[in-house]
């Protein structure tokens, strides 16, 4: 079976494809792939040399390493980037004020506060952003990927067209044609289950196309979502060819 | 203290967006609105951004 991929929409970052003729297991392994397996820069080494905000040391730390570092693609995993942060008072710390010393990385949202600082309080910080990949901390995550199956509604013979599941739904998808209810965009669908509920006869119920999935891709680091899908597939392909190797030398 | 930078479940960045939602709402706009405008979407980043209350403010008049 040949996989094929369309682009349903894009709202921001966040984009969304109709991949149909897989299965479970595949769509699955990408998403988990790029969670895990995919390497992307966030901050990891925070030495603190002076820090008299009222937040304590390990607090801001764990903040600027919550930050998404722009990566390049000539970084490998296990690579290193210094980043300095210095400021004084009275202000507030945004990731803007953080400098780093390769101009290819960056920090990618500009605006995220860090800390406060009143009058004559100081801090300096010098930081180390490594690439790694996303099962050492979920920091390293370059995407939020998310699947679901695509709805259907199954009526039985009980329907008595009352047009109660088209009140029920949330998001407007429902539409009577003739009595009978009918998915105008199944792509939309939540799978919140309103309408099955709704139905006082029990003659509704949600179906499924077997092999088409929604497949929702949201870029949360310094990756972009299709060099995170890249990375996926490849840490995927690298592994089963490890795997098939190892199996080869048993005979 | 202050707002998280990222949402405890899904892990998408949210702090860069919390001024500009406080901002809206001292407007007068309605909160579930400008969250949606934000493209905080989702129900775990939007607990995320109405449940915060930013304390630093409060915590900076003592200082350690």
């Amino acid at each position: 079976m040949t996989i094929s991929i369309k682009k349903l929409d894009e709202e921001g970052n966040i984009s969304r494809y109709l991949v149909k003729g897989t299965s479970t297991a595949v769509i699955n392994a990408v998403r988990r792939s790029v969670m895990l397996h995919t390497p992307c820069l966030a901050i990891e080494d925070v030495s603190i040399y002076q820090n008299d905000s009222v937040l304590f040391d390990e607090m801001l730390a764990q903040r600027l390493g919550m930050l998404p570092v722009k990566t390049d693609k000539t970084y490998k995993p296990g690579d290193k980037v210094k980043l300095v942060l210095e400021k004084e008072g009275p202000c507030t710390v945004y990731s803007k004020d953080i400098k780093s010393t390769d101009p290819k990385i960056d920090i990618i949202d500009k605006n995220i506060p860090i800390t406060k600082l009143t009058k004559d309080q100081k801090i300096k910080i010098e930081m180390y952003a490594i690439m790694m990949p996303g099962r050492e901390h979920a920091k390293w995550q370059p995407a939020i990927v998310s699947y679901n199956e695509v709805p259907q509604v199954v009526i039985s013979k009980d329907c008595n067209g009352c047009g109660d599941c088209e009140k029920a739904c949330p998001v407007k998808i429902i539409e009577m044609k003739g009595k009978k209810p009918v998915l105008k965009d199944q792509y939309k669908c939540t799978l919140c289950g309103a309408c099955v509920d709704s139905c006082e006869k029990e003659a509704l119920k949600l179906g499924f196309d077997k092999g088409e999935y929604v497949l929702a891709i949201e870029a949360v680091a310094g990756l972009s979502q299709k060099e995170a899908i890249d990375g996926a597939t490849k840490a995927i392909i690298e592994k089963s060819e490890d795997f098939a190797k190892s199996l080869q030398k048993l005979k | 203290m202050m707002v998280p930078i990222r949402c405890f479940s899904c892990g998408k960045q949210l702090a860069g967006v919390y001024e500009e939602f406080k901002k809206k709402v001292e407007k007068g706009e309605k909160p579930e609105k400008a969250m949606t405008d934000l493209g905080v979407k989702r129900y775990c980043c939007r607990r995320m951004i109405f449940s915060h209350v930013d304390l630093i403010d409060e915590i900076s008049k003592y200082p350690r």
